[in-house]
C-alpha cells in the first residue's frame, strides 16, 4: 500500500459505470492524445493547475505566492498567466487564491498511496455490498499505473467488493495481465475499428490494444465496450457496420454507444490548452437511434449511453 | 397522464376550488367562543372550556360542498383559520392591517369584522394562554423568550396537538363505548377524598364534550337530509340521504363500512381542530385502521376500489380545508401555513412483519392524485418492506412534492423499546407531523416540546463571554470569552458547559409553558381519545397518557459542527489564522477584503459535516451529544404522575426554522454570513456537501441517533434524471435501504423539484399555483413562501449522477 499514484478525482455515488452504487478513482495521465478528450486535465502524469476565469478577481496573491516566479498578470487582461515550465506543483498559489468565495485556483492531480486510496473508496462500502457495486478506475488511462491501483483491487476483491476499471487498452502485455489478474470488469474504450483512423485519431497504433482485448477475453473477464461516437470521425453508416464487425470477430457481446458532449470544454480553456473541437455541437442520444439498429446486426446488446 | 390516474370529476372540481379558495381569517369562533366564556366565567376552567367549546359546535355555520361525500367544516369558509382567543390575542389585533400584506402565509380580514376582533381583543386582555404565560415567566427566561435565542412564542399563543388519537378504537367502538367509559368512571370516584374533585371536573366535561360532538354530527346528517328534499339530480340525492344517513350513525356507532369509518374519523379530527389549534394533529397508521373495513366492503361489492379511492381523495381534500393563522414571528418558523397533519402507512404489524396492505397503496395512489401539501405522508420503512411497495413510493417521491418521507423502523422501534415503550406499542409507532414519532391513541400531546434552541447562536455569546452577540444582552453566565481561549480541548470544554445550559434552560421554559397550559387550556376530547386519561381522571397534560416522552428541537447542528472544526483546524492546529483575525472578521461580519480572506480560510481549509469526514462529523457528533446527554436527564410536568417516562430526550424536527433563527444569528466560524438560514435539521449546511448522498447518509449515520427520538430529519434534493429509469430508481431504493438497514437512519425524504422549475415560480407565480415543495419535514405550496424562505430551498445541494 506505499504505492502512490496521480488522482485527479475520486467521484462516490457513481451509478452509471458498472453495477450498483460504485465510486470511480480518476487516475491522471493517458497515452492517447483524442482530439475530443473530455477530460483533458487527465491527459498529463503530472500536477496541473487550473485556474477558472469566471471565479477570479485578479487580486494577483498568485503572483506574488509562487516562489519561482512563474505567475505574472496578463497586461491587457489582468488574469495571471502561467509559465507552466517553472511549475513545480508545489501548490503555493493554490493556497493564496481566495476567488470570489470559491477559488479559481486549482491543483488537478494529488499523489495518493494506495492505503489513502483504499481508505477513501471504503466508506461507502455499506453501499457497494448492498447494490452489488464497487469500484471503477478510470482516468486517463488507469492501467498505467498498476503498481498503485493493483493492491487496492486486490485488496477490495478480497473484501467481496466488484472492481471494474475502464480502459483504452493502449498499455503493455504485463500490465494487462496485471490487470486481468484483479478486475472483475473492464469498460474498455475503443475509438475506431480502422487502424489507420485509430492512429489518426489517437495517435496510437490499434494492433497492441487489439492484442489487449484479446488476451482479456481469453482470460474470461466480463468486457462491456465502449465507444465514444465523435462527429466526422466514427459516426457513419458504414462506421457502424465497420464497428459491428469487429466487435462480432472479437466476440464481444456489449457495446455502449457515447454521444459527444462538450462538457470538457471550459477545462481546455483553464488548463490552457487549446481545443480542436470547440464549437462542434454535442450529439443528442437520439442521434445514435441509427448506428445501435445497425450494430444490433452483429452485436447482442447495444445501448446508448453509459 | 398522471401514473397514478386521474381524479373523478368532482373531486377535480373540488380540488380546483380550494386551491382558488382565499384563506381568511374567520371570526365566527372567536365570537362564540367569549359570549361563552363570558356566560361560563364562574365554572371551573376545564368545564368552562367544554361549554366554550360546545357552543361553538351548536352554533357555528355549517355547510356540505356540492362534491363532497364527507361532511363537516371548520370555520365558514373552506380554507378559513378559525379565531382562538383563549390563546393569545395581542398578535392578532396587532397585525390586523398587515395580514394581507405578507411576503408569505397572507391572510385576509374582513373590513367590517376587524372592529369586532378588536372587542373580542379587549374581552381577552390579560385573560389569555399568553397573558398567562408570559406573566408566570421569571425575568431571567423572560430574556431568552423575548431575544428568541431559545423560541418558544408558538407554545403558548396555540395549542399543543402533536399527537394521533385513538382513531382504531373509536371506527370499531363508536364514540359511545368511550362515553360508557366515562361513566363508569365517574361512577367510581369518592367526592369525599379532594383530589377526586379535578376529576369529577374532567369527567363532566368530557361528556360534555361528546354529546356536543355527536349532536354537532347529527346538525350534518339534518342538513344533508334537508338539501335532499331540495336536489333536483336523483343521484346527488341518493347520496346526500345517504350522508344523513352516516352523520346520524357515526361516530357515536361502531363504523359499519369504509365510508362510515372515513366519516367518523372526519368528524373528530374536525371537532379537535374545533377545540384547539395545535397542529401536526395526526391520523396514525390509518392504512391498518380502515384495512378490515376496506376488505369487508370489496367483498360484499359495497365499494370498488376506484370508489374507495375516491371517498379517501375526499378526504384529503377535507383534510386540506383546515386553516390556521400564526403570528408574523411564529409563522417564519412554520412557513407555508402547514397543518402538519400526518398520515403513516407500511411498516411492521405486531408481530414484526410487514403490514402493508391494498389501503396502504391506496393512501399512495390517492395522495399521489392530489398532490397537495396536506396531509404530510409518511411511510414506515423496515427491512421487510416490499420492493414493488418501495418502487411505488418513488413514483410518489419522483412527482416532486416531497412525499413521502419515510421513517426507519429498523432504529425507532429498538429506541422506544430502551425507553420503556411496550414491543407491541413500539411496532404500532406513527410519524406525528413530520418526522417525530409517538405512539397513536396512547402519546401525550406535543411530543416535540416546545422550544428551538438556536444552538450557533449561543455558540456566539459562549465565544463572546455569555453576550449575546445579536442584542448584546447576556443570556449565558461569564464564561471565557475566545480570544483568551488556549486550546481546542478548552473551548469544547467551554461549549460542554454551555450545551448544559442550553438544555436547563429550554426546559424550563417547556415546563413553564406546559404548567400555564395545564391550567388554563386543557384538551378534553383529544384526552377522552388517548389511553388512559379516563381510567386516571386526568388530561393530556395533567398525565393522563400511557407514554410521555417530550424532546425539544435543536437548531443549526451543522453549522455547529462545521465551525467547531474550522476553529480547530484553522486556528489551534494549523495557525492559518490568529484568534485576533478569526473575532474580528467575525464581528465585523467578514466585512472588507481581510474579512473575506478570513472567511475564505474557514471555508476552505477545513472539512465540512456531510461528506463522510471524520475529523468534522466526529466534532459535530460529540458538540451535539453535549446537549443531547444532558436533556435526557430532565424530567417533564408528568414525571410521577402515571406516564410511562415523563422525560426528555433530543430532536432535530427543526421545520423551517432554520431561516429566521438564522436570521438572528451573526457570523458563525463556519463562513455563514450573518442572518443568512442555518443547516436544517441534520442536513448539512447548503451547499457543502459536494461528495453526494451516500456521503451526506455516512455523515448523518455517526449522530447519536437512538438518544435523538424526536426525530432526525434528512432533507436530500434530487435531481429528476435519477428517478427516470427503473434501474436508477432501483439504485437510489438501495441506497434509501442501506440507510436504514446497514446506517441506523432515522429518516429520510426528498425533494425533485428542479432549481429551474422553482426559479420560474418565482417570476411566474401564477402559473405555478399548485407546485407543492419540501420545506422540511413537511410540503407547502411554493407561492406562499417568503421569498427568503424560497430562495433558501433553492439553494439546497441538489445531487445528480
Amino acid at each position: 500500500m506505499e504505492h502512490t499514484g496521480l488522482v485527479f478525482n475520486i467521484q462516490k455515488f457513481c451509478i452509471h459505470d458498472g453495477p450498483g452504487i460504485r465510486t470511480t478513482v480518476f487516475l491522471k495521465g493517458c497515452p492517447l492524445k483524442c482530439r475530443w478528450c473530455a477530460n483533458p486535465e487527465s491527459q498529463l502524469e503530472k500536477s496541473q493547475l487550473m485556474l477558472d476565469r469566471r471565479k477570479c478577481v485578479r487580486c494577483h496573491r498568485c503572483v506574488a505566492a509562487c516562489p519561482n516566479g512563474g505567475i505574472r498578470p496578463d497586461s491587457k487582461t489582468g488574469y495571471p498567466v502561467f509559465d507552466r515550465e517553472l511549475c513545480q506543483s508545489c501548490g503555493s498559489c493554490v493556497n493564496a487564491c481566495l476567488g470570489n468565495g470559491e477559488k479559481a485556483l486549482t491543483m488537478e492531480g494529488q499523489r495518493m498511496t494506495a492505503g489513502e486510496v483504499l481508505k477513501e473508496v471504503l466508506k461507502d462500502e455499506v453501499f457497494y455490498k448492498s447494490s452489488g457495486g464497487g469500484v471503477t478506475f478510470s482516468g486517463g488511462e488507469p492501467l498505467k499505473q498498476m503498481d498503485f491501483i493493483k493492491p487496492i483491487a486486490k485488496e477490495l476483491r478480497k473484501r467481496g467488493i466488484h472492481t471494474a476499471c475502464e480502459t483504452a487498452g493502449y498499455v503493455t502485455e504485463e500490465e494487462m495481465k496485471e490487470a486481468v489478474s484483479c478486475m472483475d470488469l473492464f469498460l474498455f474504450d475503443m475509438k475506431h475499428y480502422n487502424g489507420e483512423k485509430h492512429l489518426e485519431g489517437t495517435e496510437a497504433e490499434q494492433e497492441n490494444i487489439l492484442n489487449n482485448l484479446s488476451l482479456i477475453l481469453d482470460s474470461g473477464c466480463k468486457v462491456i465496450s465502449r465507444i465514444p461516437v465523435i462527429p466526422g470521425f466514427n459516426n457513419e453508416e458504414a462506421d457502424a457496420h465497420g464497428f459491428g464487425r469487429l466487435l462480432k470477430s472479437l466476440g464481444l457481446r456489449e457495446v455502449h454507444l457515447l454521444p459527444f458532449h462538450q462538457f470538457g470544454e471550459g477545462k481546455y480553456e483553464q488548463l490552457g490548452i487549446t481545443y480542436q473541437m470547440a464549437g462542434i455541437p454535442s450529439m443528442k442520444p437520439e442521434e445514435l437511434t441509427g448506428m445501435k439498429e445497425i450494430m444490433e446486426q452483429y452485436v447482442e446488446r447495444v445501448q446508448i449511453g453509459g | 397522464m398522471n401514473y397514478f390516474g386521474e381524479s373523478t370529476k368532482r373531486i377535480q372540481s373540488f380540488r380546483e376550488e380550494l386551491l382558488n379558495a382565499k384563506a381568511y381569517i374567520s371570526v365566527e369562533r372567536g365570537i362564540l367562543y367569549t359570549q361563552a366564556h363570558r356566560e361560563h366565567r364562574d365554572c371551573p376552567i376545564i368545564l368552562q372550556r367544554a361549554h366554550c367549546v360546545a357552543r361553538v359546535l351548536r352554533d357555528m355555520k355549517i355547510f356540505i360542498e356540492d362534491q363532497t361525500l364527507i361532511a363537516g367544516n371548520q370555520a365558514e369558509y373552506n380554507r378559513a383559520a378559525p379565531l382562538f382567543p383563549e390563546y393569545a390575542m395581542d398578535w392578532v389585533v396587532e397585525e390586523l392591517d398587515t395580514f394581507e400584506k405578507r411576503d408569505g402565509d397572507v391572510f385576509y380580514v374582513k373590513e367590517e369584522e376587524k372592529e369586532v376582533i378588536r372587542e373580542i381583543g379587549k374581552y381577552w386582555d390579560k385573560l389569555t394562554l399568553k397573558d398567562k404565560g408570559l406573566a408566570a415567566l421569571p425575568p431571567e427566561l423572560r430574556t431568552i423568550y423575548d431575544l428568541g435565542i431559545i423560541k418558544m412564542e408558538g407554545s403558548i399563543t396555540s395549542g399543543d396537538a402533536h399527537l394521533a388519537v385513538n382513531y382504531d378504537k373509536l371506527i370499531q367502538k363508536g364514540l359511545g363505548y368511550f362515553r360508557d367509559q366515562v361513566l363508569e368512571h365517574r361512577e367510581k370516584l369518592d367526592l369525599t377524598d379532594c383530589s377526586s374533585l379535578e376529576k369529577r371536573y374532567f369527567y363532566d366535561a368530557s361528556l360534555i364534550m361528546i354529546d356536543s360532538t355527536v349532536a354537532f354530527a347529527h346538525r350534518f346528517s339534518s342538513l344533508a337530509s334537508e338539501m335532499a328534499e331540495r336536489e333536483q339530480n336523483e343521484e346527488r340525492k341518493k347520496e346526500l340521504l345517504r350522508i344523513s344517513q352516516i352523520c346520524k350513525r357515526v361516530p357515536q356507532l361502531p363504523a359499519a363500512s369504509f365510508w362510515e369509518a372515513l366519516q367518523s374519523i372526519w368528524l373528530i379530527h374536525l371537532v379537535l381542530q374545533i377545540e384547539s389549534n395545535g397542529h401536526s394533529l395526526s391520523y396514525g397508521r390509518l392504512d391498518q385502521y380502515l384495512a378490515p373495513f376496506y376488505r369487508k366492503d370489496l367483498e360484499q361489492g359495497v365499494v370498488t376500489e376506484e370508489s374507495a379511492c375516491e371517498l379517501l381523495e375526499n378526504f384529503w381534500l377535507k383534510t386540506f380545508t383546515i386553516n390556521k393563522v400564526r403570528s408574523w414571528a411564529h409563522t417564519q418558523f412554520s412557513a407555508g401555513s402547514p397543518l402538519y397533519q400526518n398520515v403513516t402507512v407500511g411498516g411492521q404489524d405486531e408481530n414484526g412483519e410487514d403490514a402493508t396492505n391494498p389501503v396502504s397503496w391506496l393512501i399512495l395512489k390517492s395522495v399521489a392524485r392530489l398532490r397537495l401539501p396536506q396531509p404530510n405522508l409518511t411511510v414506515r420503512y423496515h427491512r421487510g418492506l416490499p420492493q414493488d411497495f418501495m418502487r411505488e413510493c418513488m413514483q410518489v417521491v419522483s412527482l416532486g412534492f416531497g412525499m413521502p418521507a419515510f421513517n426507519n423502523d429498523e432504529v425507532i422501534i429498538p429506541s422506544f423499546v430502551e425507553k420503556g415503550v411496550r414491543l407491541e406499542d413500539a411496532r404500532s409507532y406513527s410519524a406525528i407531523g413530520c418526522v417525530e414519532v409517538a405512539v397513536p391513541g396512547k402519546w401525550g400531546y406535543r411530543c416535540t416540546g416546545m422550544s428551538f434552541s438556536n444552538l450557533p447562536r449561543f455558540l456566539l455569546a459562549m465565544m463572546n463571554g455569555g453576550v449575546d452577540m445579536t442584542s448584546g444582552i447576556r443570556v449565558l453566565p461569564p464564561c471565557k470569552p475566545f480570544l483568551e481561549v488556549e486550546s481546542y480541548e478548552e473551548l469544547f470544554e467551554e461549549w460542554q458547559g454551555t450545551a448544559k445550559k442550553i438544555a436547563a434552560m429550554s426546559v424550563m421554559l417547556d415546563n413553564y409553558a406546559d404548567t400555564v397550559i395545564e391550567k388554563e387550556t386543557p384538551d378534553i376530547l383529544c384526552s377522552v381519545l388517548v389511553d388512559d386519561c379516563v381510567k386516571r381522571g386526568l388530561h393530556l397534560k395533567s398525565g393522563g397518557a400511557v407514554y410521555d416522552f417530550i424532546s425539544g428541537l435543536q437548531v443549526g447542528i451543522a453549522n455547529l459542527g462545521d465551525s467547531l472544526a474550522a476553529l480547530k483546524r484553522c486556528v489551534f492546529e494549523e495557525e492559518l489564522l490568529s484568534k485576533e483575525e478569526v473575532w474580528d472578521a467575525l464581528v465585523h461580519n467578514f466585512e472588507g477584503e481581510e474579512g473575506e480572506r478570513v472567511r475564505q480560510i474557514l471555508i476552505q481549509n477545513a472539512p465540512k459535516y456531510g461528506n463522510d469526514d471524520d475529523y468534522v462529523d466526529r466534532i459535530t457528533s460529540d458538540a451535539y451529544n453535549a446537549f443531547v446527554q444532558e436533556i435526557i436527564k430532565y424530567k417533564n410536568t408528568r414525571y410521577g404522575r402515571g406516564p410511562i417516562g415523563g422525560m426528555y430526550y433530543a430532536g432535530t424536527s427543526s421545520i423551517s426554522a432554520n431561516v429566521p433563527q438564522g436570521g438572528m444569528t451573526m457570523a458563525t466560524p463556519d463562513g455563514r454570513k450573518a442572518k443568512s438560514p442555518l443547516a436544517e435539521g441534520c442536513s448539512p449546511q447548503h451547499g457543502v456537501d459536494v461528495h453526494g448522498p451516500t456521503s451526506v447518509f455516512k455523515s448523518v449515520s455517526k449522530l447519536p441517533t437512538h438518544q435523538i427520538t424526536g426525530g432526525v430529519l434528512l432533507n436530500q434534493k434530487m435531481n429528476h434524471s435519477v428517478l427516470e429509469s427503473e434501474k436508477d430508481t432501483d439504485k437510489l431504493i438501495s441506497i434509501i435501504r442501506t440507510f436504514f438497514d446497514s446506517l441506523e437512519g432515522f429518516h429520510v425524504q426528498y425533494n425533485v423539484v428542479s432549481r429551474e422549475t422553482m426559479r420560474a415560480a418565482q417570476k411566474h407565480p401564477e402559473e405555478y399555483r399548485d407546485l407543492v415543495v419540501r420545506v422540511a419535514g413537511y410540503s407547502a405550496f411554493f407561492n406562499s413562501l417568503s421569498r427568503q424562505t424560497q430562495d433558501d430551498i433553492i439553494e439546497r445541494t441538489e445531487h445528480t449522477v
